[in-house]
């Protein structure tokens, strides 16, 4: 509270601050009755100290303010964006959203509509993702990616429970993963493993 | 220091607290401010060669500050003391000002002048005005750490009083 009032009392001073063009106003005519500029004194020193510290101030914070709205934009993106799939540089920021989104929700309804959510997205994934890379539709030992889009089909209708789905497609993708595929379409599987392991994990804690 | 050629440099390091000091003691008048303020320092400019360097510059420019301010008011009220213009709210005397004044620092002004004079005084000069302890003390003749003392005891009033 006295900090507060200390602060408040400040603010009011800073009300009361002369106006730039007063104080080199008055300069001027101060030079002209014959004042002259010298070498700048201690207590002058001590002025020059505080303007560098709130100059750096400043510019730290605008920086600080720009790398954060940059971050903060870039998220959005990841996030938001359907152009973010598994093999997107930004993947990576779309899942830590999505786990901070499951962590944040703290009601098991509410973590299991956002679980839904996310089921949701996977699935619209993988369907871009088949539709820019028709080969991973089918793998040369079994039905391939589109199995895990059937699974993910019966979790986002409602036809199963979201935390099932979730299990489904791991085992599915772990199968998978043994069978002898094409080394891309196991880098896939296993990014998707590693995401759903993830929250798989996040959930039983 | 005794010198025109630091004039400009004690100028700078002291215009921003002579001008608060004015400032709030002529009910926000900015205009009025800057004339006082400017007077302020053509007196100090004039005066500068004959300043004893023994003594405090601060308690020097405040004498010369106090004396102008009481100056001021004397014309319309003799023998007014810098004690009773302190004592007035530092409510703005300019309507459009006094308008956006807000209710907490209204309240803020008037629970200063519950205070001991003294007391307020200190609180104003070293937190609204922004002079450093040090400073008072040269201008009260007193200890900093008393001063210190006496400050911190009147902002927990000010604090009770809000």
């Amino acid at each position: 509270m006295k900090f507060f009032l200390t602060q408040k009392l400040k603010s009011i001073g800073r009300h009361g601050k002369p106006s730039k063009q007063f104080v080199l106003t008055l300069e001027k005519k101060l030079i002209e009755k014959g004042a002259s500029v010298t070498a700048v004194n201690v207590q002058d020193q001590s002025v020059q100290r505080d303007s560098f510290f709130f100059r750096a101030t400043r510019y730290s914070a605008v920086a600080l303010s720009l790398i954060l709205c940059l971050s903060v934009g870039t998220s959005a993106y990841a996030y938001s964006s359907e152009d973010v799939l598994p093999d997107h540089p930004l993947y990576g920021l779309r899942q830590a959203v999505e786990v901070i989104e499951e962590q944040v929700a703290v009601t098991p309804t509410w973590k299991e509509r956002v679980v839904k959510k996310h089921l949701e997205r996977k699935q619209k994934e993988i369907q871009r993702l088949l539709e820019r890379r028709p080969e991973l539709k089918n793998l040369p030992e079994g039905p391939g990616f589109q199995s895990i889009e059937m699974i993910l089909g019966e979790g986002v209708s409602g036809q199963k429970e979201p935390f099932e789905v979730r299990d489904q497609v791991l085992k599915e993708v772990r199968d998978m993963q043994q069978k002898d595929i094409r080394p891309a379409a196991k880098r896939q599987l296993r990014r998707i493993e590693r995401r759903m392991g993830w929250m798989e994990g996040l959930h039983k804690r | 220091m005794a010198k025109k050629q630091d004039f400009l440099d004690f100028y700078r390091a002291n215009i921003e607290r002579i001008y608060k000091f004015v400032y709030f003691r002529v009910g926000k008048q900015k205009e009025l401010a800057e004339d006082l303020v400017q007077d302020i320092f053509v007196k100090v400019f004039e005066a500068f060669d004959r300043y004893d360097e023994k003594k405090s510059v601060s308690a020097w420019i405040f004498t010369i500050a106090r004396n102008t301010v009481i100056n001021h008011y004397a014309k319309k009220k003799a023998d007014i003391t810098l004690e009773e213009i302190e004592a007035e709210p530092i409510i703005s005397i300019d309507a459009r000002i006094d308008e956006v004044t807000r209710d907490d620092e209204r309240r803020l002004y008037e629970a200063l002048t519950k205070l001991d004079p003294e007391e307020a005084r200190l609180i104003r000069m070293k937190h609204i005005e922004g002079w450093a302890y040090e400073d008072l003390a040269d201008i009260f003749e007193k200890n900093p750490v008393t001063l210190r003392v006496q400050v911190s005891r009147g902002m927990k009033k000010l604090k009770k009083l809000l």
